[in-house]
């Protein structure tokens, strides 16, 4: 017994060595879900009556969101940048209405919709005009300011649209620049050198 | 195409030919001079490990190809006087009434010493009194013998073979008792491997006689002797029989010549050490610590021993956090915390003995510990599109950023010898360097600290 005891004592160190170089290394490596970006990806600015405003999605707790409005025949694709804890903050509203006067697939609209081009504003006594686009601005009093209360003279342009996987989520992301007027029922606001990225999805 | 500027090139080598590069480092031969030193210190620390691997891996290799010196220390039982040798064609067995193997022996009282006997089974002629000692006869050439080194003892009151080989048997009688009045005469028969034959040695056709008288060193002849070298490795040990009265049991004494070169212990004890907590609270723990040692000693008092010792270690509080952001509609975060709880810690000491009494030794060395792996809870927080998710585990391992992998310390201990087998050691460890990377975790001593470890020590 005692032999055995020692011949097994002998190779303990063998196993110990063998366990020496066995043991896996952890390290902390924290994972997102790619597609993110390391600095804020989607954002609004312009110059408001000559006051520069800049929104971005992840800074002061600003959220893009994105929504599909439909009513019986017309669908509108949205993307909103907003701080949702606090509503009385003034926050930008990007609408471009669907390719056709009719509700298709939601992610075949989308598709459809979104392409590089230049586009009418909106007006809203105006029948639903499609791939039109709208701006809205909500100011910290309340008071919303959009682009269809006021005839424009320009147009709203998308420069780049890309396709963009998140989350396991489709999205199309939009490079977009716009210059025009929004009005209240108390106001009427100039908005210049808009330029926006911003992302719509159906999900 | 027509040059316009034909010493263009004369031009530029003449503007530049004075211009000298600085010999100050600037921040690229500074950056370069970091990066080769990370990967110099990447090499030095595969180098560390890798001598530490080759050092155990030949220690533990000498230990098992060294040759045993249990397997040369055999118990040998010698026939006391009267001895009787027998041979058999093929096989010498001592002749005995009540011999376990009488196929191949004769006894030796129906047989006597009868020289003339044509027999080949015929026994040696037993010399049933002192006085026919100093004489062995054989009838074949005894050099052609070859002896193991193995004899079986019996008890006593039987038969005790010596064996020679698997066709030789040296077989004893029964012990003679000479009784003296108050005195029980000893038998000795040593059997030495140096083995020349000093006895007188009679050859004949028959048989082999060999009687030694009490107290008389049986040696063999030489040839056979050679026989023996070559079967026991030059190993000089000797087994004595001594029988002291006819009554009482045979008692074997090993004598052996040889000093333990090389012992092999194994350690089993306790480590003390102090951990701290980013509260900055010094706490003392307690953790098992259990391994092996190869002690190599010489006549004088010094010896070297090299260790390899396991330590599971807890009550530590190290506690490391990552976190990861990115952007798409929101920020998005991802963080993970570790906190460390328990190391596995390996120890390899490299100690110098000096035995200042028979039972009390003091030691001092150098000591490397290798980090192998550790223990603890993690914690992983994921808030993405607005969700937040969250998970714990338990007893995760290998986690070591931040903790050095390889230390150094050096020790004075002492070591007491409870027993033959048993001894019980002691001794101060003091780091050479930081534990842990500086200022990676929050409120933790990094400098090098002190710990106490003690051990029952198993000898082999």
């Amino acid at each position: 017994m005692n032999i055995r005891i020692k011949n097994l004592l002998k190779w303990l160190p063998v196993l110990a060595v063998c366990f020496f170089f066995s043991c896996k290394e952890e390290h902390l490596e924290p994972n997102l879900p790619p597609g993110g970006t390391p600095e804020p990806l989607v954002y609004i600015r312009a110059l408001i009556d000559n006051d520069s405003v800049n929104f971005a999605g992840g800074l002061n707790s600003y959220i893009g969101a994105t929504a599909v409005f439909d009513t019986l025949t017309h669908r509108t694709f949205n993307f909103s940048l907003k701080n949702p804890q606090q509503p009385a903050q003034s926050f930008f509203q990007i609408s471009i209405n669907s390719y056709k006067d009719s509700l298709g697939i939601a992610q075949n609209d989308l598709d459809s919709t979104l392409y590089i081009g230049t586009r009418q504003y909106q007006q809203a006594n105006h029948p639903f005009a499609t791939l039109s686009a709208t701006l809205t601005w909500t100011d910290s009093s309340g008071f919303v300011f959009s682009s269809s209360n006021v005839p424009q003279s320009n147009l709203f342009s998308i420069t780049h649209v890309q396709d963009v996987v998140f989350d396991s989520k489709n999205y199309k992301k939009a490079v977009v620049e716009f210059k025009c007027l929004i009005a209240s029922v108390h106001d009427t606001l100039h908005v210049t050198n808009g330029k926006a990225v911003i992302l719509f999805s159906v999900n | 195409m027509e040059k316009k500027h034909p010493d263009l090139d004369n031009i530029f080598r003449k503007e530049i030919s004075d211009y000298e590069l600085s010999k100050t480092k600037d921040n690229w031969d500074l950056l370069n001079h970091l990066l080769n030193e990370q990967d110099r210190k990447k090499k030095n620390r595969k180098l560390i490990l890798f001598f530490f691997s080759f050092f155990t891996i030949l220690s533990t290799g000498l230990f098992i190809f060294l040759p045993s010196k249990q397997n040369a220390e055999k118990e040998i039982a010698l026939p006391a006087n009267p001895t009787t040798i027998t041979k058999s064609p093929s096989v010498f067995h001592s002749s005995e009434s009540e011999a376990p193997q009488p196929a191949i022996a004769n006894q030796p009282q129906e047989n006597g010493n009868e020289k003339g006997s044509e027999n080949n089974s015929q026994p040696i002629s037993p010399s049933t009194t002192p006085s026919h000692s100093g004489a062995i006869e054989t009838k074949q050439n005894v050099h052609t013998a070859i002896i193991k080194h193995s004899t079986i003892a019996n008890n006593s009151n039987t038969v005790k073979h010596l064996s020679i080989n698997p066709e030789i048997y040296l077989t004893q009688e029964t012990p003679t008792v000479i009784q003296d009045s108050n005195k029980t005469i000893l038998s000795e028969t040593q059997m030495s491997k140096s083995g020349v034959s000093d006895l007188p040695i009679t050859e004949s056709n028959d048989l082999i006689s060999a009687t030694a008288p009490t107290n008389e060193i049986v040696n063999q002849n030489p040839i056979a002797s050679d026989s023996i070298n070559a079967n026991t490795n030059n190993d000089s040990s000797t087994a004595v029989v001594r029988q002291y009265s006819p009554g009482d049991s045979i008692t074997n004494e090993k004598h052996s010549t040889h000093f333990k070169l090389i012992t092999f212990n194994f350690y089993a004890g306790i480590n003390i050490y102090t951990t701290s907590s980013a509260a900055r609270s010094k706490q003392e723990n307690i953790s098992p610590l259990i391994g092996l040692e190869f002690v190599h000693s010489n006549a004088s008092h010094f010896g070297i021993g090299l260790g390899g010792l396991y330590s599971f270690q807890g009550g530590y509080h190290l506690s490391d956090t990552a976190s990861n952001k990115n952007y798409f509609l929101e920020e998005n975060t991802s963080q993970q915390t570790i906190q460390i709880r328990q190391l596995h810690k390996l120890y390899f000491p490299l100690t110098l003995y000096y035995a200042i009494a028979p039972k009390h030794t003091v030691s001092a060395g150098a000591q490397l510990s290798y980090l192998l792996s550790t223990n603890g809870y993690y914690t992983e927080t994921n808030k993405v599109s607005g969700v937040i998710t969250e998970s714990t585990k338990n007893n995760v391992t290998g986690y070591m950023d931040g903790i050095k992998s390889i230390n150094y310390s050096v020790s004075v201990g002492y070591k007491y010898s409870l027993s033959k087998t048993f001894d019980w050691s002691t001794r101060i460890t003091r780091e050479l360097a930081d534990s842990y990377t500086k200022d990676y975790f929050y409120g933790i001593n990094t400098r090098p600290s002190f710990s106490i470890q003690s051990f029952l020590i198993i000898k082999f």
